[in-house]
């Protein structure tokens, strides 16, 4: 399973322990779950996703995301 | 100006001793808890080297002294290593418990294959070489002690090796 997590995080500011009491588990376990170490339950998912004001489907996917580089192009191509 | 300027004094040297023990931690109910791979595989084998060196003869008393020392830093593992005890007083997240179910699972099937192939080797053994009461007594002792160890450091063995620790700063 690949997430967005660590990217997330860093784009709201949120450090691990923020993010980590927002959806009451230790830091260390955010730390496993961005390192893709740990899949999380649906509903520790559904909460991070809470956290972030998005669909869970944004953070977590079955497939890799594609890079950052790769989608702003796409945008600029499609606009 | 004094040469002791920024030096510490006993007393400030004596409290970074004892907070560096991680006593003080545990006993504020917030153990720093780290992975012991090196340490909780060293357990496991003095323990088991004790009992195989000591295995069948009563009074071999450095079999039995190596077995009971990795006995005892084996009750170490369950305080300062990865797995978090049930009721304690720290958070338990669900990775904590998957981690700790996985981790006990592991030890209880090896401390159940190590039961069994102990007791047969006993079984078997005593009955080719013909112990005495002495010797059977002894040796069943010492193979409960080895699966006392596996009971406290085989669980934090797994975990350790299982994780890759990481680091508590963002």
């Amino acid at each position: 399973m690949f997430n967005r997590i660590a990217l997330l995080r860093h784009d709201r500011g949120l450090s691990r322990k923020d993010l980590a009491e927002a959806v009451d588990v230790n830091p260390q376990t955010i730390g496993y779950l961005e390192r893709g170490d740990y899949k999380p339950s649906l509903e520790l998912a559904l909460k991070i996703a809470g956290v972030f004001g998005v669909q869970v489907e944004l953070v977590f996917s079955l497939q890799p995301f594609p890079s950052i580089t790769d989608a702003l192009r796409r945008a600029g191509e499609q606009s | 100006m004094s040469h002791n300027s920024g030096r510490k004094g006993m007393l400030e040297r004596l409290d970074d001793s004892v907070r560096w023990t991680g006593i003080p931690a545990i006993a504020a109910g917030h153990p720093r808890r780290r992975s012991l791979r090196w340490p909780s595989v060293a357990v496991l084998v003095l323990a088991t080297a004790g009992f195989l060196v000591g295995f069948g003869q009563p009074n071999q008393w450095w079999g039995y002294a190596i077995l009971m020392l990795g006995f005892g830093l084996a009750n170490l593992m369950p305080i300062l290593g990865p797995v978090k005890p049930w009721g304690g007083p720290e958070r338990v997240d669900e990775f904590d418990r998957a981690l700790r179910a996985r981790a006990f699972l592991a030890a209880f099937s090896a401390l159940a294959a190590v039961a069994v192939i102990g007791l047969w080797a006993i079984v078997g053994l005593s009955l080719v070489q013909g112990w005495t009461a002495d010797a059977l007594r002894s040796t069943i002792m010492k193979l409960a002690f080895v699966l006392a160890t596996i009971y406290t450091a085989g669980p934090t063995c797994y975990a350790s090796w299982a994780r890759a620790p990481i680091d508590d700063e963002d």
